[in-house]
C-alpha cells in the first residue's frame, strides 16, 4: 500500500469535470488499496509524509507546484510531473529546442532576442517561414503569448510586448489545419488520444492558456488511430523526459507535425477519459509503483 | 569542480539573458555553470532551502504559508511567476503592510524565515565561491560546491553560534567590484 496525495490549488480547479477528475484519481487510488490525500500549499510541510506525489494545479518553474516537484525529487518521491517536465515544457524555447534536437516533426522555428526584433528580420522571415508568422512568448503565464502577425510592423510591436517579460521569443510558421490531435503520454507509453474540434476565430483559444475550456473534445481509442501518430507523439515525449505529457499534433496531408509539448496535461472527466477510462488508474500505478 | 564553461552573466533569474546563455550551452552538449535547472534550485528560496538542508549548510527555521504570518521579525520571499525579491518585516505592522501585495491576495505562497532572536543580516558576495571577507571562506565554498552558480549575493542570518542561508540572489557581473574581479582573473580557466 502506498501513501499518495495530489497536490492541488483551489484557484486551478476551473471546472467540475476537473474536480471530477480529482476524485476519479482518488477511486482508483481506493481499488488499487492506496491512500490517497489532497494536499494544499500551506500544508507542504506534510509533504515528506507521502511515497508519491500527483501535481494538479498550473504548473511554472516559479511557481508552488515546481517546488513541489523539486522537493519531492530530493526527499526520493516519485512525482508527476517531474521538475525537469515543468522545466522544459513551461519555457516555449527549451520545449522546442528539445524537440529540434531529437528531430522531430515540428513547424520551422526560430529563436529571437531583442536585438533581432527589427523590420529587416521581420521581412527575412517572411521570406522564410512565410506569412502569417506566429509569435509565442515563452511562458504561459503571460496573460496573451501567442499571436499570428502579417506585417513587419506587428511583427516588432508584438514582439516588444512579449519580450517585456522574457529576453527571448519564438517565431514559428503557421500551420493550417482542420483539427488536432492531443496525445497523453507518461513514461513512454500513450495513457490517452484526443481530437478536438478546430475553430479558426478563436484558433488562439486552443492553446495553454486556456486549457480546460475546449469544445468539442472526442475520445478516441489510440488502437484505431494512425500509428503515426503515435509514434510522432511518442518521439516528441522522450524528447523532453519520461514524465506526463499532453502532446499536441497537427496532421496534414498525412504527416504528423508536433505543436506543442505540455507538461501538467488536462484531465477532466468526461473528455480525456472519454475513450481511456485506465488513465486515471495508469497514473496512479506509476506513482505507487513505479510502473 | 568539473565544468567546460563558466557563465559569469551573475544573473541567472528565469527567463532573462544570463538563463538562456545557460540553457545555450547545456543544448551544444557542454556541462555549464550554472545548469537552468541549478540556477532555479539557488534563486528558488523553498527548494535552496531543501538542498542546503541535505547538504548540512544551516538554514533557518522555515515554512510555506498563504496567510498565516508567524511572529515577527522574518524575512518573506514570494513563491510566484513575478518576483522572487525577498522581505524583512520587522514588526507586526510590516506584516500587515505587505500581507496582501506579498501573497496577491492570497493567491500565491510565500516562504517565510521568523529571525532567530540576536541575529543580524549579511550580504555576502561570491565569486566562484571566493570572498573579499576572509571568515567566509568556508560557507562560502561550500555554498559555491552544492549551488554552483559563479557570481551569487548570498543573504544570510548570522547568530552567534552559525552562518545561515537564507537566499540567495543575482549578483550581475557589471555590479563586481575591481577587487571582486581580480579574483576572477586569477582563475583564468573558468572564464566563459
Amino acid at each position: 500500500m502506498a501513501r499518495l496525495a495530489v497536490f492541488t490549488e483551489r484557484y486551478t480547479i476551473r471546472s467540475s469535470v476537473e474536480l471530477t477528475a480529482l476524485t476519479n484519481f482518488r477511486l482508483a487510488a481506493f481499488e488499487q488499496g492506496h491512500e490517497l490525500d489532497f494536499l494544499f500549499k500551506n500544508e507542504l510541510k506534510y509533504l515528506r509524509n507521502y511515497d508519491g506525489i500527483l501535481i494538479r494545479a498550473l504548473t511554472d518553474p516559479l511557481n508552488t507546484s515546481y517546488v513541489v516537484a523539486r522537493h519531492a525529487e530530493l526527499l526520493g518521491k516519485r512525482v508527476l510531473d517531474h521538475s525537469s517536465a515543468i522545466l522544459i515544457c513551461c519555457d516555449k524555447v527549451n520545449m522546442y529546442k528539445h524537440l529540434e534536437a531529437h528531430g522531430v516533426p515540428m513547424p520551422d522555428s526560430r529563436y529571437l532576442n531583442e536585438d533581432d526584433l527589427t523590420p529587416f528580420t521581420a521581412v527575412r522571415l517572411f521570406e522564410e517561414l512565410g506569412t502569417p508568422l506566429v509569435l509565442k512568448a515563452p511562458n504561459s503565464s503571460f496573460s496573451a503569448y501567442v499571436d499570428r502577425v502579417t506585417t513587419p510592423e506587428e511583427f516588432v510591436k508584438v514582439g516588444r510586448r512579449f519580450l517585456r517579460r522574457a529576453d527571448r521569443i519564438v517565431v514559428q510558421q503557421y500551420l493550417p489545419s482542420d483539427f488536432d490531435w492531443r496525445v497523453i503520454t507518461l513514461a513512454g507509453k500513450v495513457l490517452a488520444v484526443v481530437k478536438y474540434a478546430f475553430a479558426p476565430a478563436q484558433w488562439k483559444l486552443m492553446d495553454r492558456s486556456a486549457e480546460g475550456e475546449w469544445a468539442n473534445v472526442v475520445g478516441v481509442d489510440p488502437a484505431t488511430v494512425n500509428p503515426k501518430l503515435l509514434s510522432t507523439a511518442l518521439a516528441a515525449s522522450n524528447a523532453i523526459g519520461g514524465s506526463l505529457y499532453g502532446v499536441d499534433l497537427k496532421e496534414i496531408d498525412g504527416d504528423f507535425y508536433v505543436i506543442e509539448v505540455n507538461d501538467n496535461p488536462t484531465i477532466a472527466a468526461g473528455e480525456e477519459d472519454q475513450a481511456n477510462p485506465n488513465i486515471y488508474a495508469e497514473i496512479i500505478s506509476y506513482l505507487a509503483n513505479g510502473d | 569542480m568539473k565544468a567546460d564553461v563558466a557563465n559569469l552573466s551573475g544573473d541567472y533569474t528565469y527567463l532573462t539573458d544570463g538563463y538562456y546563455l545557460s540553457l545555450d550551452a547545456e543544448q551544444g552538449g557542454l556541462n555549464v555553470l550554472p545548469t537552468t535547472a541549478e540556477a532555479l534550485d539557488a534563486y528558488v528560496v523553498a527548494i535552496a532551502m531543501e538542498k542546503a538542508r541535505m547538504a548540512g549548510i544551516p538554514v533557518p527555521e522555515h515554512q510555506i504559508i498563504t496567510d498565516r504570518f508567524p511572529a515577527p521579525p522574518l524575512m518573506a520571499y514570494p513563491i510566484n511567476p513575478f518576483t522572487l525579491t525577498g522581505e524583512l518585516l520587522l514588526d507586526a505592522a510590516a506584516i500587515e503592510a505587505r500581507r496582501k501585495g506579498l501573497t496577491y491576495t492570497g493567491k500565491y505562497a510565500v516562504l517565510v524565515q521568523p529571525l532567530p532572536a540576536d541575529y543580524r543580516v549579511d550580504m555576502l558576495r561570491l565569486v566562484l565561491g571566493r570572498s573579499l571577507v576572509p571568515q567566509y571562506e568556508e560557507f562560502g565554498a561550500a555554498l559555491f560546491e552544492l549551488f554552483r552558480l559563479p557570481l551569487m549575493r548570498v543573504r544570510v542570518i548570522v547568530t552567534p553560534k552559525e552562518y545561515m542561508l537564507s537566499a540567495i540572489e543575482p549578483l550581475p557581473f557589471g555590479q563586481l567590484s575591481q577587487e571582486e574581479r581580480a579574483l576572477l582573473e586569477g582563475m583564468g580557466r573558468w572564464r566563459a
